[in-house]
């Protein structure tokens, strides 16, 4: 398989990075049979706590060896402990009879440890530090159709990592002033950082900050609206200044603004299993429709 | 025929060369000050007259005859106001030309010539409004540009638009924020106005 690899980044947090990945997964894997890895990079293990029940947390804790942290971990200290087979959770979210709800959804949860990372990191810089996720997953990456990256809130050494291995960046927004100045420092962040490291990988001379997903939009009122509009001239402005993927777009549709999508993540599921007729189904199905379309033509 | 303010010339002219001594009266000086300013504006304007605009009434000339401003005597009343207190008189014989040549040496006379070339040139260089393509995203960039327009400008862009009233509809719902009821058939103005507003939000928080 040649998988394509997502990144889901913003350096704002609450923006939905999480809640864009897992829904957007369990809609590829579902809806469109496509074999599916979500990575948890963020040390706060939202989508490894949104896709695994109680049990399965409680055993993580035990074993931080088992998560993305081991990945960075390894490369700090010179060992060679990451082991992705025994690492990866296949089909989750599980039932309650441990039967695994979406077959083609695996998880490769992440451990709160990560923050350490950063902090290993000032001490000790190997460069080249922003290949070592690429290295660690890309041979296991061709069993997938699509490997999404829930990325940490911050351009660190995690997140550089991601977008060193991903294909195209996905911005998760919501449209609001301040979320549009973050938009724009954050495209020239990492338009700065793809121009420092693409001697290592030429590809990433051409900018791949390939689309945005407005979240949690609300139809009253005139300010969603305003500032979807200020976020289209944002991004046509970008795209001339070649910050963002000359066919990046926002992504339709916007996802609504939903309490099934909150509620879900207590139940330990994707909005489409919790419940599928809510606006939060409808909405992330036909996004993740688009989702395709958009990654055959941009990648 | 004489004029007759030759004679009171003549006059003046004798007395002050019989009388050079009377330069040292402290009233008089002052008088004599304002009696030369004024004679050596007169003597410029006669000069400019005799040899052809200056390189900088020249330059400004080209530049007006350039832009947009210069189609009509009604244009070039509306570019006057913006540098002088009052336009130059229209003459029953003032072509769009004549009255160009007109502000030019107004311009020069009142010393208002930089400025006339700076404001050209950053109208120049300034937006327009580009009503080539009409698709959603095109629009709100128009719609910014109004909004970063300075006022000279947009009166000058909103004839055009005005002119378009589909357009300025088009508009307004291309930016999903303007409420357009038909029946009402709001004025062409009051769209325009608020879609004025609308690109200024938007023209605030651009980047780039």
């Amino acid at each position: 398989m040649n998988p394509k690899i997502v990144a889901f980044i913003n350096f704002k947090g609450g923006v939905g990075k999480t809640s864009n990945a897992v829904n957007i997964g369990a809609c590829l894997a579902r809806n469109h049979k496509k074999k599916v890895l979500i990575v948890d990079l963020d040390a706060q293990c939202n989508s490894s706590f949104w896709l695994l029940n109680h049990k399965q947390r409680e055993l993580l804790l035990q074993q931080p060896n088992r998560t993305t942290y081991q990945i960075f971990k390894d490369k700090l200290m010179g060992t060679s402990n990451f082991d992705f087979e025994e690492s990866v959770i296949r089909g989750v979210p599980i039932n309650f009879l441990g039967n695994p709800q979406l077959p083609f959804l695996d998880l490769l949860p992440a451990a709160v440890e990560l923050l350490e990372v950063e902090e290993h990191m000032s001490k000790k810089v190997t460069l080249p530090y922003f290949t070592w996720l690429e290295k660690a997953l890309k041979p296991h990456a061709k069993e997938y159709d699509y490997v999404l990256l829930d990325c940490p809130p911050n351009i660190y050494t995690v997140s550089k990592n991601a977008l060193f291995f991903a294909d195209t960046y996905l911005i998760p927004y919501i449209p609001d002033y301040l979320s549009l100045s973050g938009f724009r420092v954050f495209s020239r962040l990492v338009r700065t950082f793809q121009d420092e490291v693409s001697g290592y990988k030429p590809a990433l001379v051409k900018p791949r900050v390939g689309g945005v997903i407005v979240n949690r939009y609300q139809n009253s009122g005139n300010v969603f609206s305003e500032g979807i509009n200020t976020l289209k001239l944002e991004l046509m402005d970008l795209k001339a200044s070649k910050l963002v993927n000359a066919k990046a777009i926002i992504l339709d549709p916007p996802i609504r603004s939903c309490v099934k999508v909150a509620e879900c993540s207590n139940h330990h599921l994707p909005v489409i299993v919790y419940n599928d007729k809510c606006n939060g189904s409808e909405d992330y199905s036909a996004l993740t429709v688009n989702f395709i379309k958009h990654l055959e033509e941009i990648l | 025929m004489k004029h007759p303010l030759a004679t009171t010339l003549r006059e003046i002219a004798d007395f002050l060369e019989a009388h050079p001594d009377i330069l040292s009266e402290k009233g008089l000086n002052k008088e004599l000050d304002k009696l030369t300013v004024s004679s050596k504006k007169v003597f410029d304007m006669l000069q400019s007259k005799a040899l052809g605009f200056s390189p900088e009434a020249e330059n400004v000339r080209n530049l007006l005859h350039a832009s947009d401003s210069s189609k009509t005597i009604k244009d070039l009343q509306a570019f006057a106001k913006s540098l002088l207190p009052k336009p130059p008189s229209k003459k029953a014989t003032s072509t769009p030309s004549s009255y160009l040549d007109d502000l030019v040496s107004l311009l020069a006379q009142k010393g208002q010539l930089q400025a006339a070339e700076s404001f050209l040139r950053r109208q120049m260089s300034g937006p327009k409004l580009d009503f080539s393509k009409t698709d959603s995203d095109s629009l709100l960039v128009e719609i910014r540009k109004l909004g970063g327009m300075d006022d000279y400008t947009y009166k000058k862009e909103s004839v055009r638009l005005l002119d378009k009233p589909d357009l300025l509809i088009k508009m307004a719902e291309s930016s999903g924020l303007i409420k357009i009821n038909r029946k009402k058939d709001p004025t062409s103005k009051a769209l325009l106005t608020k879609l004025r507003k609308l690109g200024e939000t938007f023209h605030e928080n651009r980047s780039i």
